[in-house]
């Protein structure tokens, strides 16, 4: 599955902020895209993302192992998002915060089968296992730590199977030792998974080795 | 789906309010009445009558609130002043005055009380409940507007941005040499007082319009310009009919002209007082001393007080002057209250109906429309609260005659919806439009839909806030007088219209029995609220 953008251009109040940017996101790489504040880093995000709204204004192709995805509400495009904040839902437990993600459906390839709550409970806890929170499962958001949420807030996004991912500086508001352990735990997930990811960041240290980068200038 | 959304607020909200203005207009633009009115032997000193009373009561309200907020604020005080107005504003304004007058009337409490140490027999010769000046209704005015004020001052004052702005600006006033009150009332009330200028306007829009409490506390010969108005549209002559209509335009005309010369003297006195904000002159070099925490403290004792009494005077039985207490008790006002069951189900039933439907239009509005649309639809939003309810109803019951829907459950439901709207409006939109946007774009994202993001996550989590939005629409749905009056074409009697009926008619017990059952209502509605929000607090954040 590789994500492609093709003649990106994003205007606001007249000035352009991305002019004509193409660049093609192949399965487990990672495109980072870094600049100043106020460049677009996030206007980008928002338009591959389908949430970009007035007063920006865009245009260029999206398309997703050729699918065009240009078009689609945010909803049919199959694209995970990450902020900066977990934005876990903080009246929902961890497991309802997964099952909220997790398709009804489960099952390999394209066939997958109607899943009981007993299986879906299961998918969740062994994914809340894979990433080292075991039990967690009945706690709430608010009962985590950073780091915690964190890993839940990506494990969210997975288990809604998405074709690609965008991460909005997913590490500024972390501690120095917390943002080292999540970069791992968050690329080497991805990558093992085979999710195109689009990263904005400031920072170059959040940069994976291999990533092809992008500039954005003011 | 935007236009969809917008349609049932455009169709049972927006357009009847359009629509009410220009009929009433019309229908107060009759020579014969307007030369009836004119003829009135009572009109000069009615209107005289209620200009006073509005502009001294809103005056010395919002005084009062500046006063407090300059000495309370960032003091111990401030909290429990906070927690303190929620129980306060939801005291209805009738069930407030039908308690105060127990206090201060010439056979009141306060007079009862002074009789023995000043050796009275009968009740003093006091000019304190519909007395001919109206100062018993400015002084129930005053005490209730106050914490409206002060509610809407603390509602700015919390704003995250504006909170933060305010602690540089004080901080750096103190580096100057000034004290925080020189502060206060050279720097920041001119700064922030024209951000409240739509409360300050309703406060005076309903000082000068206010029919109910001028009934039960008001003078009565002649009575405010308000109440003639509401007797003439009340009468069956189609003529003093429509002199009631043209009262009610001239009610309007003088509410705009005091508008304008409110601004006229805001622009002038804003110019003498930058001359003295900046005259150098610190001040003088006291400490801002304790006297504001005792008028607070005195304004909570005074509506406890009218709290207590309005309770005890339900239960009362023979109460002769100077007797402090009943001389015996009596279950009489309670009989007859149960056996007015029916009211008390009707009130509950419409308050009900009419603040849904309001909470269901400001949450179409609010879905359908981004933040800043806000801002322009505010005029019309808050139109009920500063057009005089005497002319909006007018206009209102002409609209309602060919839909046949005066003296309907459905008209009477409609009009309640009409004037709980704002007030469910201005007590929703602050948490329902800093919602933060990303959650919805990670729920889409999720691949669920709106609908299941709406339920799952935003529903739950703006359920303190909804709760809230509620109990302020049903409170104020149960305190409706005029429109339960108007548009039910006085076929259905509430809680409140039963007891400004037996307050102006003397019946005192039984008014005080209606009236805690008016205060009784909305208190389960902010019971009910408060418990959602504290059991979501408890939800949201665990140790």
């Amino acid at each position: 599955m590789s994500l492609e953008l093709a003649d990106v251009t994003i205007r606001v109040h007249g000035r352009t902020l991305i002019d004509r940017l193409s660049a093609a996101v192949a399965p487990g790489d990672v495109l980072a895209v870094m600049g100043a504040s106020g460049v677009g880093k996030s206007s980008l995000l928002a338009w591959v993302a389908g949430t970009l709204e007035a007063p920006f204004e865009a245009s260029g192709r999206l398309t997703l192992d050729g699918r065009e995805l240009t078009s689609l509400p945010i909803q049919q495009r199959r694209i995970g998002l990450l902020f900066q904040d977990d934005l876990l839902f903080p009246h929902m437990s961890v497991h309802d915060n997964l099952l909220f993600a997790l398709p009804a459906r489960l099952g390999p390839g394209s066939s997958p089968t109607p899943a009981s709550r007993a299986a879906r409970l299961a998918a969740a806890d062994a994914a809340l296992g894979s990433a080292g929170l075991a039990g967690f499962g009945s706690r709430l958001p608010a009962s985590l730590s950073g780091g915690q949420r964190s890993r839940v807030s990506l494990l969210r996004a997975l288990l809604a199977q998405p074709l690609a991912l965008l991460l909005d500086e997913p590490f500024s508001k972390l501690d120095a030792s917390l943002r080292a352990q999540m970069r791992s735990f968050t690329f080497s997930t991805l990558h093992e998974r085979r999710v195109p990811t689009i990263l904005v960041t400031h920072d170059p240290a959040d940069v994976p080795a291999g990533a092809q980068r992008v500039s954005l200038d003011a | 789906m935007r236009a969809g959304a917008l349609a049932a607020p455009a169709l049972l909200f927006a357009l009847p309010l359009a629509a009410a203005l220009p009929v009433a207009l019309w229908l107060g633009l009759d020579f014969a009445a307007w030369r009836g009115l004119l003829d009135d032997p009572q009109l000069a000193r009615a209107l005289t009558l209620s200009v006073l009373v509005a502009v001294v009561s809103s005056s010395v309200a919002t005084t009062l609130a500046l006063w407090l907020v300059t000495h309370l604020h960032g003091t111990d005080s401030w909290q429990r002043l906070v927690r303190a107005l929620g129980p306060m504003l939801a005291l209805p304004h009738a069930a407030f005055a039908i308690g105060l007058a127990l206090l201060v009337m010439p056979a009141g409490v306060i007079a009862r009380l002074l009789a023995a140490p000043l050796g009275w027999t009968s009740p003093p010769d006091w000019p304190t409940v519909n007395d001919p000046d109206g100062l018993g209704l400015a002084l129930v005015l005053v005490a209730k507007e106050l914490p409206f004020v002060l509610w809407n001052l603390v509602a700015l004052l919390a704003r995250p941005e504006l909170a933060q702005q305010l602690r540089g600006w004080l901080a750096s006033g103190r580096t100057l040499g000034y004290r925080d009150s020189a502060i206060w009332w050279r720097v920041l009330w001119p700064l922030l007082l024209p951000r409240l200028a739509w409360p300050m306007l309703a406060v005076l829009a309903y000082s000068l319009t206010v029919v109910d409490l001028a009934l039960i506390v008001g003078p009565a010969s002649p009575p405010t310009l308000a109440v003639l108005a509401w007797q003439g549209l009340q009468d069956g002559d189609p003529l003093r009919n429509a002199e009631g209509a043209a009262a009610a335009v001239l009610l309007a005309v003088v509410l705009a002209a005091l508008v304008a010369l409110g601004g006229l003297l805001g622009t002038a006195g804003a110019q003498a007082w930058r001359r003295l904000s900046t005259s150098g002159t610190r001040g003088r070099a006291l400490r801002d001393g304790p006297s504001a925490a005792i008028a607070w403290w005195l304004v909570l004792a005074l509506y406890s007080t009218v709290a207590t009494l309005i309770a005890l005077s339900s239960f009362a039985g023979v109460w002769t002057f100077p007797a402090i207490a009943p001389q015996s008790w009596s279950a009489g006002a309670w009989t007859q209250v149960r056996d007015s069951a029916g009211t008390v189900a009707l009130s509950a039933g419409v308050g009900t109906f009419a603040t849904v439907a309001a909470l269901a239009l400001v949450l179409m509005w609010f879905e359908a429309t981004p933040p800043d649309w806000d801002r322009r639809v505010m005029p019309l939003v808050l139109a009920p609260l500063v057009i005089p309810p005497l002319l909006m109803l007018t206009g209102l019951y002409a609209l309602a005659l060919p839909l046949r829907l005066d003296g309907t459950l459905a008209g009477l439901a409609w009009a309640h919806m009409l004037a709980a709207l704002p007030y469910v409006f201005v007590a929703l939109a602050p948490a329902w439009r800093t919602f933060d946007v990303r959650y919805e774009h990670t729920a889409l994202a999720l691949g669920r839909s709106r609908v299941a993001f709406w339920w799952h996550v935003k529903r739950p989590l703006l359920a303190a806030p909804i709760c809230a939005a509620l109990a302020v629409g049903f409170a104020v749905s149960v305190a409706q007088y005029l429109p339960t009056q108007f548009i039910g074409a006085g076929r259905h009697a509430t809680i409140t219209t039963e007891a400004v009926t037996l307050a102006s008619g003397g019946q005192r017990h039984t008014a005080a029995a209606f009236a805690v059952l008016q205060a009784l209502l909305p208190a389960i509605g902010f019971g009910l609220a408060a418990w959602v929000g504290h059991r979501r607090r408890q939800a949201l954040h665990v140790a």
